[in-house]
């Protein structure tokens, strides 16, 4: 508890717990009519700009103009768009939400489950990964999020081919 | 050119891209849905779509002005609203219908586990949680909140990385004294956790791994970076080059980043941990997060966070308010940025750095993460964590 208590003052000072409830939220640093861009009029759109700007979706045309009642052009909203999808993906996959950000760059980094002799092809059902093992004729169920064999079905004579539908697995021979 | 702008408003409709269906609706009854200018049968299902999403509402209820150009400033309005709707849609809280946020503390589920828990995270499925006064790590399935395992043998856990099908934890430890890095083999058994590597730079808490290293951010002495092996221990190296304080860890994809807490800045670092960048944040930066463009610096005596654009390090914003009352870690769900503050938990959209809203607490919050679905906060003063 000693160090505990030494850690916290460590990590930083104290202070107050007080939950002072203060309204609404504010943004600082960038300093034109409308996040960094300076020839914004209508503070409708302002928002709308913004947020492209903080996805990275545009930069505007230079680092303090956006240029807004220029039209578009065809090649302009191809990289809009590109840029869009881009963001979308990279925020909304269950990678981003977990903090997953590293790709494993060598094979000793990778996680490793030991399952049937000769595993061939495997499916994911949303929970467990299901592997057929063609030379010792079975398919393991693999926990995904830990990588735990939890179970091994037999019979499955040269299981190859896996699949996960209706509610079932089924596996080609 | 003429030919171009005519096509230019109609393309834009093409944001969203599978075809929507017509059928079923007897309110909208023009030739496109609601308008009666959308005359090519081709251009209309997406329209309609982009009107369905909420993504455009036309230039009035019943023309949508298929020919005029689109300028740069309705341009941004379509895409912001796209990327709202598909991350609005596209996440699991969609899928399981959890629309809701929770207003108040008492509304919190709560799930004790060991004594002063630290940091924790999620693999997706369970939540580990790192408990630095009894020095344990505790197993939490995450869609229930029940406490599955215990292990033990971590002195000091502090930090949780989860990685490599494995869990790493940090063990802290006063200046002087190396640090701990411990693992955990989540497919076996719970029980003693192992011990990899006893000569972390002191005082480690951070942690973040780049695919193939696993770094830690020693308060007392600098960032380490840990070679995996395969046999133990494993190899470790320490940078203090211009270290005064580090304490967070991040990984964007191509650097890691830390915090120093002493100096109020955050560190780009290239793969040896030299610093490659320095940016100035708000006052005591503890543990950040990265929402897939930019990061987010609590800064605990600053009140404030530090929203940094990782491709360059510039500063987006300094945001203040909501609730900002003693800032310590940030979390990512896909939509929403958590802040957990001495004082609560203060929510904003991470698309465009507006407040969500602010859960005043008694308890303290101090780490945090998302399984993807809730957020999840340590409240080290009672045992306990929390649901969000």
């Amino acid at each position: 508890m000693r160090s505990f208590r030494r850690t916290r003052r460590v990590l930083g000072p104290a202070l107050t717990c007080a939950a002072a409830v203060l309204i609404g939220g504010a943004a600082g640093v960038l300093l034109g009519n409308c996040g960094p861009f300076t020839d914004f009029t209508d503070a409708a759109f302002c928002p709308f700009v913004l947020e492209i700007f903080t996805l990275g979706i545009t930069t505007g045309t230079t680092p303090t103009t956006y240029d807004p009642a220029s039209p578009v052009s065809r090649v302009q909203m191809a990289a809009f768009l590109s840029r869009t999808v881009d963001a979308a993906l990279r925020r909304g996959s269950r990678r981003a939400a977990l903090g997953q950000t590293a790709v494993p760059q060598s094979f000793g980094v990778l996680g490793i489950t030991t399952v049937g002799a000769g595993p061939r092809l495997l499916r994911f059902d949303g929970a467990d990964v299901w592997v057929a093992n063609f030379e010792s004729d079975s398919v393991s169920r693999v926990r995904a999020s830990d990588g735990k064999l939890l179970e091994t079905w037999t019979g499955a004579v040269s299981a190859q081919g896996v699949l996960a539908a209706m509610g079932r697995i089924f596996v080609r021979f | 050119m003429k030919a171009l702008r005519r096509r230019t408003r109609l393309l834009a409709a093409v944001v969203a891209a599978p075809a929507a269906v017509l059928a079923g609706g007897t309110a909208i009854l023009a030739s496109c849905g609601p308008f009666t200018d959308v005359t090519d049968g081709v251009f209309c299902p997406f329209v309609l779509e982009i009107f369905y999403l909420g993504i455009t509402t036309g230039i009035n209820a019943t023309t949508y002005d298929p020919a005029s150009p689109v300028s740069r400033l309705q341009m941004a309005t379509f895409l912001s609203r796209t990327v709202d709707r598909l991350l609005q849609r596209g996440g699991r809280r969609a899928s399981l219908n959890q629309f809701s946020a929770p207003q108040g503390e008492s509304l919190l589920a709560l799930t004790t586990v060991g004594s002063q828990p630290h940091l924790l995270r999620s693999d997706g499925t369970d939540v580990w949680v790192a408990n630095f006064g009894s020095a344990s790590v505790s197993r939490v399935r995450a869609s229930d909140g029940k406490v599955l395992e215990t292990w033990t043998g971590a002195p000091s856990a502090a930090g949780v990385l989860v990685a490599m099908g494995r869990v790493l934890v940090t063990g802290f430890t006063l200046p002087g004294t190396p640090a701990n890095l411990f693992l955990i083999d989540p497919s076996a058994p719970a029980g003693a956790v192992t011990l990899v590597a006893s000569n972390l730079a002191s005082g480690s808490v951070g942690i973040a791994f780049d695919g193939s290293r696993v770094w830690t951010a020693g308060v007392f002495q600098g960032v380490s970076i840990v070679t995996p092996g395969a046999s133990i221990p494993w190899t470790v190296t320490t940078a203090t080059t211009g270290f005064s304080q580090p304490q967070g860890l991040v990984f964007d994809g191509a650097n890691v980043w830390t915090t120093d807490q002493n100096v109020s800045r955050l560190y780009r670092l290239d793969a040896a941990g030299a610093i490659l960048q320095t940016v100035t944040v708000g006052m005591t930066p503890l543990y950040p997060a990265f929402d897939g463009a930019n990061i987010w610096v609590p800064s605990q005596v600053g009140q404030s966070v530090t929203v940094v654009r990782a491709s360059t390090g510039a500063v987006l914003a300094t945001l203040t308010g909501n609730g900002l009352a003693g800032p310590q870690s940030a979390a990512f769900d896909g939509q929403r940025v958590l802040i957990a503050c001495l004082g609560g938990l203060s929510v904003w959209k991470a698309a465009d750095l507006t407040p969500m809203g602010f859960v005043s607490m008694i308890n303290n919050a101090y780490g945090s993460c998302s399984d993807g679905v809730n957020f999840w906060v340590t409240l080290n003063n009672t045992n306990r964590i929390a649901r969000f």
